[in-house]
Parts: structure tokens; sequence; C-alpha cells
């Protein structure tokens, strides 16, 4: 039989194409997970799974996509793969997909190998990037599958219990050589939301739990976010800090233990997800500081909670999108050398100086452009940093057509531009 | 093309970190070669010592050709620090507004905005004085000014100015235009790298001979310094195309990564995009010179950032971090180019020293139940290449080439990138 070290090779290797995958044995625990980027769709994805796996009886074959953030995803532009890879396994991931701004309900996209021909007439027609997402995808998955070939021990449930008992072996370890003990940290966004956190790791009967609790947390009105949304930045946090990326599995998961009050601002699904990015950022802020206050010895100090600045905004028509994004001090603005290129806009501006971008371009296009903001942080956005013809935003969308001027005007900072 | 008997034609490949280096006569007979490793020597002295073999056997050469990575040392640095901009303004560094992951490819603070009204000699001339100030060794510039502007000095004028002050000037397109500002920055910043490199040609082997770099469209004696970024990855992609491959893996002490034979144009460099044409690679996560650590689980682990080229691998002599080249010890011995390169590998006492550094680390892990040796790690990292290399084979075996091919493949081709480069130059004779 194969080490857990050689085992861990093999998961890697199955798992490179992505930035975010699971693998899910056949009894629904999470055999393997990999999570490289925020935000985090770990629980997300265990939640997709069981979907799928309860409603739409999965066979070796299918491949299946959902979006749905009232039904176990995080918003419609974060698609959610899932197919079964063998004869126990089956996988879960996520791909982006700025194009898609509809929801998805759990959908069969190839019924054993053979195109859904409904769903795709309905789903895939006149959407040529989706299409292109899809059937890479589906390559990736053969790919998969020809790979697991190889690795048959993975299918045996020995296999899987040798790698569970590894994988516990390194959190049991990483838990020994830190803190336990009980303590409480909240963060109060605005005047109408607390969110408050209590974090406790005891060890019961020799067994060692982490619990993390959040009652007390403001019921949910405006500004919420579904669970799974919340235990997936909790668990991935935890993750970090105890250096475990890259051997969490279920039998980690087990010792991970999560309350959360119903209908509040960390346990109601949102419409659109469209507080996931900031909650899941919160989340992230809070678990951190109760695990560091735990492992310092030293008197505490008082920190301060906020969210950097943030904006992901989109221009489309008929014919193409282009996507545009920029974090604090990280910024993706290639799509303007494009639409440069391709002759679209012409640039009246194009400057870094002073720790501030700016940049003014004209349209030329005849066909008018939709420019969409798709998420901005913090909760309270002043859209003052775009400008059309010289007027700062006051809407999340805008059409905007041949000669309007568009300016962007973006401040480089490494702090939390929003404190709480 | 053919050789007269007394000359020699000298194929060298030159990677960022070690060469291989072939002397071939007229009869197409590999008369010596030389590898070296270039944090323990440097190239001008290689080729000094050959030039010397050369004249006591009474030859002499005119042609090197070349097959470079060298210029690649480059990608994970800013460059451009002496070189400084004219642009207009309101499109100050404006090839650094697309995307914060591209690195710098000339100083902020060596930028002269021009504004109109502002633009005369005077202006200038005290420009050049503020940014000698900066940086005394300022010696190149790019002017990047719209084409339609109505600047009292045009473009020619502002040449002749910087010109006159000592600066050797690069004329890029509009200021909008940020791949061609890219391409004529990274032009400029790397000029030196070049100077530098054609100088240990000509001191070594005489003003006479000339150099040929592989760039895309073949060996080429003039040349733009950003084609040298290619020149390895196209010529095995060249030669991988005439073998009717998409792709081939690559192995040599620096670099593990898949080729592709196709060419693409507007090349993603660490600094942007760049108009030019490349051969996309595909590097493995872990490279020759990954260093193997216990992480801090007390795991035995491969670091994804490749170690630098100094002091290199415990085998090469000077190294204490056992890196993944030096798992492979007792398998490189048996391969020609390693022995060429480390001849202190043939001895028992070296290898036992490598060996030692190695099995520190194996006997140092502390987990029951994730502990490896020697041998699983390396059947685990043999296991992993051929996995990765077989989801780019396409049903079809893919093609193992390189120096080190043969850790991984045993019935790869035998491979020396001196007669490789020889046939490719194609003399006859």
């Amino acid at each position: 039989m194969k080490s857990a070290y050689s085992l861990k090779w093999q998961f890697d290797d199955l798992l490179r194409p992505f930035q975010s995958a699971s693998i899910i044995c056949a009894d629904g625990s999470l055999l393997f997970s990999k999570d490289q980027s925020k935000p985090s769709f770990l629980t997300t994805k265990l939640v997709v799974s069981q979907i799928f796996r309860k409603y739409l009886a999965p066979k070796k074959g299918d491949l299946f996509v959902m979006n749905d953030p009232e039904n176990g995803a995080f918003s419609f532009e974060h698609l959610f793969f899932f197919a079964p890879i063998s004869p126990t396994l089956s996988l879960v991931w996520h791909q982006p997909s700025s194009e898609v701004d509809f929801k998805i309900p759990p959908t069969p996209l190839f019924d054993q190998s053979k195109k859904n021909e409904m769903v795709w007439q309905a789903l895939l027609m006149g959407r040529e990037n989706l299409t292109e997402l899809v059937l890479e995808q589906k390559e990736i998955l053969s790919k998969i599958e020809s790979e697991l070939l190889e690795m048959k021990e993975l299918d045996l449930v020995k296999t899987q219990q040798q790698w569970f008992k590894s994988s516990y072996e390194i959190f049991e370890n990483q838990l020994n050589q830190k803190a336990m003990g009980h303590t409480e940290v909240s963060i109060k966004v605005d005047s109408e939301h607390l969110i408050k956190l209590a974090l406790t790791i005891e060890e019961k009967n020799s067994i060692k739990a982490i619990i993390f609790d959040f009652t007390n947390t403001t019921a949910a009105r405006t500004f919420h976010t579904a669970s799974h949304v919340v235990e997936s930045m909790l668990i991935y946090t935890t993750v970090e800090f105890y250096k475990l990326n890259g051997y969490l599995s279920q039998s980690i998961l087990d010792k991970i233990k999560i309350m959360l009050p119903p209908k509040s601002i960390v346990s109601k699904s949102h419409p659109t997800g469209y507080w996931n990015l900031e909650i899941q950022n919160i989340i992230s802020q809070l678990v951190q500081q109760t695990l560091q206050d735990l492992n310092t010895p030293t008197r505490k100090k008082k920190v301060q909670f906020g969210l950097n600045n943030g904006l992901y905004f989109s221009m489309k028509n008929d014919k193409s999108k282009y996507d545009f994004f920029v974090e604090s001090e990280k910024f993706d603005f290639n799509d303007f050398e494009k639409l440069e290129f391709e002759n679209k806009i012409s640039i009246e501006t194009a400057q870094k100086k002073d720790n501030t971008i700016l940049i003014r371009f004209k349209l030329l296009s005849p066909t008018p452009f939709n420019l969409k903001i798709h998420s901005y942080l913090p909760k309270h956005p002043e859209m003052s940093c775009l400008k059309i013809n010289g007027t700062a935003l006051i809407s999340r969308e805008v059409d905007i057509k041949t000669q309007d001027q568009v300016e962007l005007c973006w401040k480089i900072s490494s702090t939390a531009d929003r404190p709480y | 093309m053919s050789l007269s008997p007394q000359h020699t034609i000298i194929a060298l490949y030159l990677g960022e970190s070690f060469g291989h280096l072939g002397v071939f006569n007229s009869d197409h007979k590999k008369i010596f070669d030389r590898a070296f490793f270039l944090p323990q020597t440097n190239l001008k002295s290689v080729l000094t010592q050959t030039q010397l073999e050369l004249q006591s056997q009474g030859l002499t050469t005119r042609h090197v050709y070349v097959v470079s990575k060298y210029f690649d040392r480059l990608r994970n640095f800013r460059l451009g620090g002496s070189v400084a901009q004219v642009v207009d303004q309101d499109f100050e560094n404006s090839y650094t507004v697309t995307n914060d992951k591209c690195l710098s490819l000339a100083a902020a603070s060596l930028v002269i905005s021009v504004a109109p009204g502002q633009e005369d000699e005077t202006f200038f001339n005290s420009e050049i004085d503020r940014i000698k100030k900066i940086n005394p060794d300022v010696n190149k510039v790019v002017l990047c000014l719209k084409e339609t502007n109505s600047y009292q000095l045009n473009t020619s004028a502002l040449q002749e100015l910087f010109e006159t002050k000592g600066f050797k000037v690069f004329k890029s397109a509009g200021p909008s235009n940020m791949k061609q500002i890219r391409l004529t920055l990274l032009q400029g910043g790397t000029e030196g790298t070049k100077d530098e490199l054609l100088e240990d040609f000509t001191t070594a082997l005489g003003p006479d001979t000339t150099v040929h770099f592989w760039t895309d469209v073949g060996f080429k004696s003039e040349f733009q310094n950003f084609e040298l970024f290619n020149s390895a990855n196209s010529f095995l992609g060249h030669i991988n195309k005439k073998d009717k491959n998409r792709f081939c893996g690559y192995f040599d002490i620096e670099s593990f990564r898949v080729i592709s034979s196709e060419i693409k144009s507007d090349w993603p460099s660490p600094w942007g995009l760049i108009p030019t044409n490349w051969t996309p690679d595909f590097p493995f996560q872990f490279q020759p010179l990954s260093e193997l650590k216990l992480n801090e689980l007390s795991i035995i682990n491969l670091q994804e950032k490749m170690n630098q080229y100094e002091p290199g691998p415990v085998l090469a002599g000077r190294g204490i971090k056992p890196l993944l080249l030096d798992l492979f010890y007792d398998q490189l011995i048996e391969i020609e180019f390693m022995n060429l390169l480390f001849p202190q590998l043939r001895s028992d006492n070296y290898r036992n020293k490598v060996s030692g550094q190695v099995s520190i680390l194996f006997k140092a892990q502390s987990h029951d139940h994730y502990r490896c040796d020697l041998l699983e790690m390396k059947a685990a990292i043999s296991s992993h290449v051929n996995r990765i290399c077989r989801t780019y084979s396409n049903d079809k075996d893919l093609k193992y080439t390189g120096p080190l091919a043969k850790l991984f493949d045993v019935k790869a081709a035998a491979f020396s990138w001196p007669d490789i480069i020889f046939k490719e130059v194609g003399f006859k004779k």
C-alpha cells in the first residue's frame, strides 16, 4: 500500500488544474481539499456535493454545474462543477466565470458522458465563452479520470482510512503545540450589525476539538450571508493558522464544531451573495484574532478591524466582455490594453504617480457598453473612484456610448482603508 | 556554407547557470567539449581556455552559434535602473497601470514628463541634470511621445540632444501603446547585459568572431535583445516541430519544463505583455534546484520556489542545503554530461558526502504516518514528472529531451547541446 506521503503527491497532481477543488468519498466525507485562494469555497463545495448526491443520483460520466447562492453556492459568477470520477470518489470544483450573471440551479451538463441536449440549448446556446469553459472542464475531467486509472488504490477504503489517520495525526500534533482555552471577540460592523465570535479549544476524553460559536450575533436584515460561506472562511483561516494546508480531510473537519444562530448575519443566505466577500473578510479577521489571542501569553492588544477598498467591474456589450479588478495594492486592468488594441477606446491618460493610478479613456466603439459594478468593498460604497463624463457614478450599472469619457482613479494602499 | 581545414566553429548552449560548449572541425567532428557551472567560473574564462586550446592545435574560430537562456536570469528583476524615459504628461509610467504583478522596466524617478509649453532645450537640460543627480550612471533614454505632438523639439532633435549628453537613445511608439513601450524599455534595460555578454566573446575569441544567437527565425548575428529571452525555448520548439511533436519534456540541471512547439505572438513577460514571438513553456511545480526541507509539520518537502544558482546543489561542491538534484546523485553519475560538468561526482568520498547531507533530512522526520525514505521520494518525484508529461501527451508518447532526460525516461535518446546546435547550423563538409 502507498504511504500517506505518496498519496499526497497523487492528490496534489490530480487537483493541479484547479485553484479550489475537493475529492469526496462515497459516504460524502471529504478526502482531500485544495484551497489556494480567497474567497474560500471550502464548505461551499461540500454543500454543493451533498446537493448533487442527494437530489441528482450522480453516475460515472455525469457532469453537473450550479451557482445558485440561495441553494448552496456562492454568487452567480462562481460556478461549481461536480462529477463522480471513480467507483467511490467524486470531484467538486470551482471555476469563476464573469460572463454568468444569472442563476443556475443544480444542472446536469453531461449524462453518462452524453451531452444533455435540452440543458445545452437552454443554458449554453449563444454563450460561447461559457460553452468553452464547460468543454474545458469536461476535458480536464477526462484527463483526471484517466490519471485515476493509474491510482486505483485511491478507491480502496483502507487507503482512504489510512489518509484520514495521517491527516488526523498531523492535526493532533499541531494542536498539541498550540494553546487551548477560551476567548471571545466581536466586530460592530455598523450601528445595526454586530458579529460576535467565541472560540474554545478543549480536550474531552483525550480528544481535542475546536469550537466556534457565533451566539449573540445580530439577526439578519439586509446584511447577511449563508452559513457555508462563513464556515468556509472559518475553516480556511484555521487551517492556515495551524499550517494544515494540503492535509485537510474529514478527520480534521469532524473536530471543528461551528455554532451559528439561525437567521442571523452569519447564517441566512442572500439571493445574490452580495455580502459574501465582506463577511468572509470580517470572519477571517475574527478567527485570526481569536487564535492569536489564545496563543499569545502577553496582554492582548486592542485590535483595529477594517477592510481594504476593492472594486470589481466589467464593460460588456453584445459581443464581448472586459473585466477590471482592484483591491488595495492588487489590480488587474489588462483589459484596458485589449480595448485600446481593438480600437474600442482611446486612452487619454494612463498614469501611475504618487501611489495613485489614473486611467481616463474615451469610448470609440459605435456599440454602447454596459458598465457594471459587480462587487465593491466596503459595505457603504462611495464610487467616486469611477467617473463618467466627470461625474461620479451613483448607480451600480450604467450604459456608456461613443465619445463618453470614463475615469478610474485608485489610491494604492496596503493598510485597511475602512476601519470598523 | 563550408569550413576550411584550419577553421572550427563553436556550438554553445548558454543557460542561466550552466553552459555546454563544443568545438567542431571542418570534418564535422567534435574536437572537444566543455561543460561549465557559472557560479564556479565565468563565460569569458571558458572561452579564453577554448581559444588557447584551439591555438595550441593551430586552429582558429570565426563563428560561434549560441542557443541561450542566459537572459532569463533577468526575469525576476526590476530592470532599467539606468534607463530614463521621456513621456507626455498624464502618461507617466503608463506601462505599469495594467497589472500589479508586472515588474518595473524603468526607474519611476527617472521619468521626464513633458507638458506642452515647457519642452524647450533649457527644460530638457535641467531635467537631464535632475536625473543625473538621482542616478549619475543613467546613460539610456527611451523616448515615448505622441506622434501628433506640437513640441518645440521634435523627436529627432530630442534624440540629438540626449546623444550629445552621452545617452543611448531608444525610440518608442506613442505613450498609450503600452506593449510597445515595454518592448523598447526592455531593449534599453537589457542593453548592458547584452554588451557584457558580447564583450566576453570578442575579448576571448577576438574581434573578428561573429556570434550568432538563435532567435525565432533561426540563427542571427544582428538581433534585438528581447529576442534572446525566447532563444532556448524557440530552438527546442523548432526541433520538436521537425519531429512532429506538439510538446516535449525538457530536463537539465536548472529547469524541468514542458515546451510547446507552437509560436505565439504577444509574450506575457514578467514585465507585462510585449509584442514579440514566444514559445510557451510549462515549468514543473518542482525544479532541480528546489530545496528539500522539513516544513512546519516536520514533513519532508520540496520548496516550490527554486533556490538561487549560487551556491547550487551539494553535488556541485559548495552547497550545503540538499536540493532536488542531490536526491538523484547516484543516477546522475551515469549521465555523461554530469561527469563533464561535475567531475568530482566520480569520487566515492564525494558521493558519500552528498548522501550524508541528504540522509540527515530523512532522519529528522517525526511523523509516524507520514514518514518517507529516499527511494520513495524519488519514486514520487518520477511519478509526478511522468503524470504531468502525460497530461500534455495526447495519447502519444511525449518526447523527453535535455541533458537529464534519462533520469525520468530510461529510453530517452542521448542529448548533447553542442551536437544538436551544430547539426542545426547546417554546415556542409
